[in-house]
């Protein structure tokens, strides 16, 4: 099924690459859909923390954080210049190196077409500075070749200043590199690389007369230079998805949706006696029970088999939409605790489908939280569902969105078709679906 | 007696046996009787279970929710036109002596649960009398090992009161970890102490040495661990391996 996670299977393991052992585990933090983070990877090897998006294109991501990992020093030192210039010198001391052991960080045309519009924006804003560093700290990716791209329709002094930092940094690192005979370069040359580049990229733009700071705070600091969101780009990519909506608008793609399983710690009253048939006599088994049949078909033996009432209930969760705990409750018994009940909602382009009960136990309250306040991802939402056991019940309100919770005539008739293909049963309220599921499968478009 | 301690593995030794050691000799005193070991799947419990100091029959099941009580009791059977009694394997491991072993016990019904309780009593109090009328007393020798993923806590108090022994298991048995390539054995020494999401068992180290026979070692993590896992234990590992 397209469009389907799970974020642990994305999840790094960042204690394989650390040079000593640690019995402490790293914890690994999803940055899916949070916007406020300076950018989509970080790395903490101090707080053995890992900040990554826990999706199938945040691969490149996990592997540039796990080269810090492995070659970074635990903590940043401080420097007498704005740190952005170490960091940008030891993203690419990294890429380097990763390009040396076979790992390269090679962006998706996603993820490229963003770096794109963050390099364009320094351009316009005539952040010189920023742009530099991040050229720097996409070498060694498939990102500096379209960063250094834009740069073709302005002037050759720019070009020029540019290009000939970049290289001076790419020379000395891969220099360094030789003489070490190691994959990367020894941190003290970044430090004193660091060092240079601050004091000459400083004269340069003030001899060209260009602003001669970075207009993104230094609480940001931290944040890799290419290949995040960072500051600003969440809004750039906003407004090239809002040029784009209207030609996009027929073939609008649903979100990413992820899997998850909430912790199910409560049992329901009805769960555990209800799942237990009455049993069928046999001929043939371990437990006698009617020996009264002996003398008539000698089906004396009792299999219990379980009853099957079951169902699944896929809450849209979006909006004014929500379900508490009583309400998985009253779900649960009127399906004889054997009901699966999920909800989703996303944001932006990423969505979750969270399993909030099921085999008779349901998740704490705090875990019913919507994930996010838009649909996004109806269309493989309604695909699970499909492969669930019914009768199927989608409680929702019917509309459907994808990317950006836009919507689409070619969206709405693939979902339609989804719901007419599985025998979903669409209705409002709990109160309707607890009634279809207490009605059994006949009456609640089971497949 | 000293309790299990966790230390901080060496990637470049196999993990410590002093620990298995430990519960080894436990396993094998003749004081105990009654044991129950628990811990993460694939650390080598139930090798233990049915391998350390085994003298005589070992009977072994694996108890689910439908397990009857009557399947590990026993229970009449026609033959030709009469019922017959069977023993069950709890049974038959009282009347020979021999050592139980049942896994899974947390995944037991409450009659299975109920029924065990007689079985782990003291030798003093353990009995049973069958729907024959029989009373079976647990010959000498008899020991009951109960293997699960779950810590006592999960079990009726009644029950877990019941044991002589309770083992945690948190390394993998040396033996298992001895036929580990070399290239696998830190990682999977470093693997056991992550949290159950990303815990990477032993058996699956296993089956990626085995694979690696035919495969290189990005296709071996893919088929084991699937694309998206397998990719990222392969980068970690590359990067691993790589010089600082």
């Amino acid at each position: 099924m397209k469009n389907r996670t799970t974020p642990n299977q994305h999840k790094p393991f960042p204690e394989f690459a650390e040079p000593l052992p640690n019995p402490i585990p790293y914890s690994i933090i999803d940055t899916t859909g949070k916007h406020w983070l300076p950018t989509n990877g970080m790395t903490s090897l101090s707080e053995r923390k890992l900040l990554v998006p826990l999706v199938a294109e945040g691969r490149n991501v996990a592997r540039h954080e796990l080269a810090h990992v492995k070659w970074s020093p635990p903590r940043i030192p401080k420097v007498r210049y704005d740190v952005r210039y170490l960091l940008a010198v030891e993203d690419a001391r990294l890429n380097l190196g990763l390009v040396k052991i076979d790992l390269p960080v090679e962006l998706g045309p996603a993820e490229l077409e963003q770096v794109r519009n963050l390099a364009r924006g320094d351009l316009a804003e005539r952040d010189v500075l920023g742009f530099t560093l991040r050229a720097i700290a996409a070498q060694g990716t498939n990102a500096e070749a379209t960063i250094l791209g834009e740069l073709a329709s302005h002037k050759e002094a720019l070009r020029t200043l540019v290009f000939g930092h970049v290289r001076k940094v790419r020379i000395a690192l891969l220099r360094a590199r030789r003489r070490r005979g190691a994959p990367v370069a020894d941190f003290r040359v970044v430090r004193a690389l660091a060092a240079r580049l601050a004091r000459e990229l400083d004269a340069d733009l003030a001899r060209h007369g260009l602003p001669r700071s970075l207009p993104f705070p230094l609480a940001l600091a931290g944040a890799g230079c290419c290949l995040g969101h960072g500051p600003g780009g969440h809004a750039l990519a906003g407004k090239k998805a809002g040029k784009e909506s209207g030609s996009e608008a027929a073939e609008l793609a649903s979100g990413e949706l992820r899997l998850v399983v909430a912790p199910l710690p409560h049992s329901t009253p009805s769960g555990a006696g209800a799942r237990r048939g009455r049993g069928r006599a046999k001929q043939e088994g371990c437990t006698p029970r009617h020996f009264h049949r002996w003398a008539i078909d000698r089906a004396i033996f009792r299999h219990t088999a379980r009853r099957r009432p079951g169902g699944t209930v896929l809450v849209d969760v979006s909006g004014s939409m929500s379900l508490d705990a009583a309400g998985i409750d009253s779900i649960l018994s009127a399906s004889a605790g054997a009901a699966v009940v999920a909800l989703y909602s996303g944001t932006d382009k990423v969505g979750e489908l969270r399993v909030v009960a099921r085999k008779g136990h349901r998740a704490d309250a705090r875990d019913l939280v919507p994930f996010g306040r838009g649909n996004i991802v109806d269309e493989p939402a309604l695909e699970w569902l499909a492969t669930q056991p019914g009768p199927r019940i989608w409680i929702s309100d019917g509309g459907v969105t994808g990317i950006g919770d836009q919507t689409s005539p070619a969206l709405q008739q693939r979902c339609r078709e989804i719901v007419e293909r599985a025998g979903i049963q669409r209705v409002r309220t709990v109160r309707e679906a607890t009634r279809l599921l207490a009605a059994g499968p006949g009456r609640a478009g089971a497949a | 007696m000293s309790t299990p301690s966790r230390r901080t593995p060496d990637p470049k030794k196999p993990s410590p046996s002093t620990d298995w050691g430990f519960n080894e000799r436990v396993l094998a005193s003749p004081h105990v009787r009654t044991v129950y070991i628990w811990g993460p799947p694939g650390f080598g419990k139930t090798y233990a279970a049915y391998r350390v100091a085994l003298k005589g029959p070992l009977y072994a099941l694996t108890l689910t929710e439908d397990t009857p009580a009557a399947e590990i009791r026993g229970h009449y059977l026609p033959v030709g036109d009469r019922m017959e009694w069977r023993d069950g394997p709890v049974v038959l491991a009282m009347r020979t002596g021999a050592r139980l072993v049942l896994n899974e016990l947390s995944h037991a019904g409450p009659d299975c649960l109920s029924f065990l309780h007689p079985i782990l009593e003291n030798p003093d109090t353990a009995m049973l009398t069958l729907p024959t009328g029989e009373t079976v007393r647990p010959a000498h020798g008899f020991t009951c090992f109960v293997t699960d993923n779950l810590p006592p806590e999960e079990l009726p108090l009644a029950l877990r009161d019941r044991f002589d022994v309770v083992l945690e298991v948190r390394e993998p048995h040396p033996a298992a970890l001895a036929g580990l390539d070399p290239r696998l054995v830190g990682l999977a020494v470093r693997s056991f102490s992550l949290e159950p999401e990303r815990r990477v068992s032993l058996r699956s180290w296993l089956s990626v040495q085995r694979l690696l026979a035919e495969f290189d070692l990005r296709e071996a993590l893919m088929a084991v661990f699937g694309p998206a896992r397998g990719g990222q234990i392969h980068d970690a590992m590359l990067l691993g391996e790589a010089q600082n």
